[in-house]
């Protein structure tokens, strides 16, 4: 059976399933697509994409 | 484009003028046709690639294959500038297209008053005197009777006026839409498997933007055109609204404005029915308060336990596998599992990203 996620929604996930990921090279094109949606700028160095949400998360 | 093919096509056929109207058109196909313009090879394969519904994807990227119904709008729109009245013709599960003579000529050049009247002594009418042409599939006009006898095999031929006259621009737009979303059905007569990652340069899909968002773009451009030209108080209709509904409850990209300035109108107009809660114009209120509600801001002081990790971050879900990027956290989840510590946990949340499959 084909199960499909649909790309475009948030949900919450848990703390402890979260492994972080911070290597570019294993995040593939399609995600920097949808995270388009979020996130405006990735930063090469962290491999993280950075916030542009600091009113509602200011020490992030 | 479509003014440099029209104007490519009068260089290379100087003495077109000449020509009777059946003349023009069927020479006009057949040069298309030989720069490969329409049509399509594989058809069991590519007929419902997306990438094939698109007159813009067809016109600009080789290999420009493209549904009957594009192929017909290419063929009809170059005919236009050239001075021809071609017209798509909604003929069932393959669209045609008709040909029409100017005012007072026949398509072959005939001049109305010699043209024979029938028995009843009426003058030939609009559909007697045009031509079918399957710009899509052949060289060849389209006799009439071969259309009918088509026709016949359904059970139809008692309607042949509608399937054989030009199309209305609604019923065009509805027959393109429900195209594009029966390409997101899956191939219930093969085996089913997810669409295979395919490099960019593969000219099957779209040529440009995320699959992904160009997918959602095209459903979503499915349920607009009903929710536009479908009566509003059929159920299609009330479908429709319900998945433009559930877009704003799922993520942010509401459209607020979109929905208020085409939508509501439209429900006004019938008055209300359905539900107290299918008035769009309740949607719209309630987001716009949400919108208003200043953001209270979340500090990691305050949290309930420790938030390990940072908005945009990448991370890989531990038991499912996939990939997603953190948009927020949250320390009010539920309590999930009796394995939780005394603190309570702390939940960022995080975006889908990859399809998957599983058994």
């Amino acid at each position: 059976m084909v199960r499909r996620m649909d790309s475009m929604s948030q949900f919450k996930v848990l703390q402890r399933a979260i492994l972080p990921v911070n290597d570019r090279s294993q995040i593939p094109d399609d995600l920097f697509e949808t995270a388009g949606l979020y996130f405006k700028r990735f930063d090469e160095k962290t491999g993280m994409f950075i916030s542009n949400i600091r009113e509602e998360f200011p020490d992030d | 484009m479509l003014d440099r093919l029209a104007v490519e096509f009068q260089r290379e056929h100087e003495e077109f003028e000449e020509l009777t109207t059946r003349q023009k058109a069927l020479t006009l196909n057949r040069w298309l046709r030989s720069r490969k313009l329409l049509g399509m090879d594989s058809p069991n394969r590519n007929y419902r690639r997306l990438r094939n519904c698109f007159i813009g994807q067809a016109l600009r990227y080789k290999p420009h294959q493209s549904l009957p119904l594009v192929s017909s709008a290419i063929y009809c729109s170059i005919a236009d500038r050239l001075g021809i009245d071609a017209k798509p013709c909604l003929f069932p599960s393959h669209v045609h297209t008709l040909v029409f003579p100017p005012a007072g000529v026949s398509l072959d050049g005939i001049p109305a008053e010699e043209a024979e009247a029938n028995q009843d002594g009426e003058l030939p009418t609009a559909i007697a005197d045009s031509m079918h042409l399957d710009p899509y599939g052949t060289d060849e006009e389209v006799p009439k009777d071969t259309l009918l006898a088509l026709l016949a095999n359904f059970g139809w031929q008692a309607n042949a006026d509608i399937f054989l006259s030009s199309g209305q621009p609604r019923s065009l737009i509805m027959r393109l839409a429900h195209n594009i979303r029966a390409t997101f059905t899956p191939d219930l007569s093969g085996p089913n498997q997810p669409e295979p990652y395919v490099p960019s340069f593969d000219t099957s899909r779209p040529a440009s933007g995320s699959s992904v968002i160009n997918r959602d773009s095209a459903l979503l451009a499915f349920v607009w055109a009903r929710l536009m030209l479908l009566p509003p108080n059929g159920l299609e209709w009330v479908d429709s609204l319900h998945r433009i509904f559930d877009r704003f409850t799922t993520s942010w990209i509401g459209d607020t404005w979109l929905v208020e300035k085409y939508i509501c109108p439209i429900y006004d107009l019938t008055g209300p029915h359905g539900q107290v809660w299918d008035n769009p114009r309740n949607l719209v209120n309630t987001k716009r308060d949400q919108d208003n509600v200043p953001l209270r801001p979340r500090r990691r002081a305050d949290a309930g336990a420790e938030v390990l990790y940072k908005v945009g971050q990448v991370f890989r879900h531990r038991r499912l596998n996939f990939l997603g990027v953190i948009t927020g956290w949250a320390d009010d989840g539920p309590v999930v599992a009796p394995e939780d510590t005394v603190m309570r946990a702390v939940d960022p949340s995080g975006e889908r990203s990859v399809y998957y499959t599983c058994m």
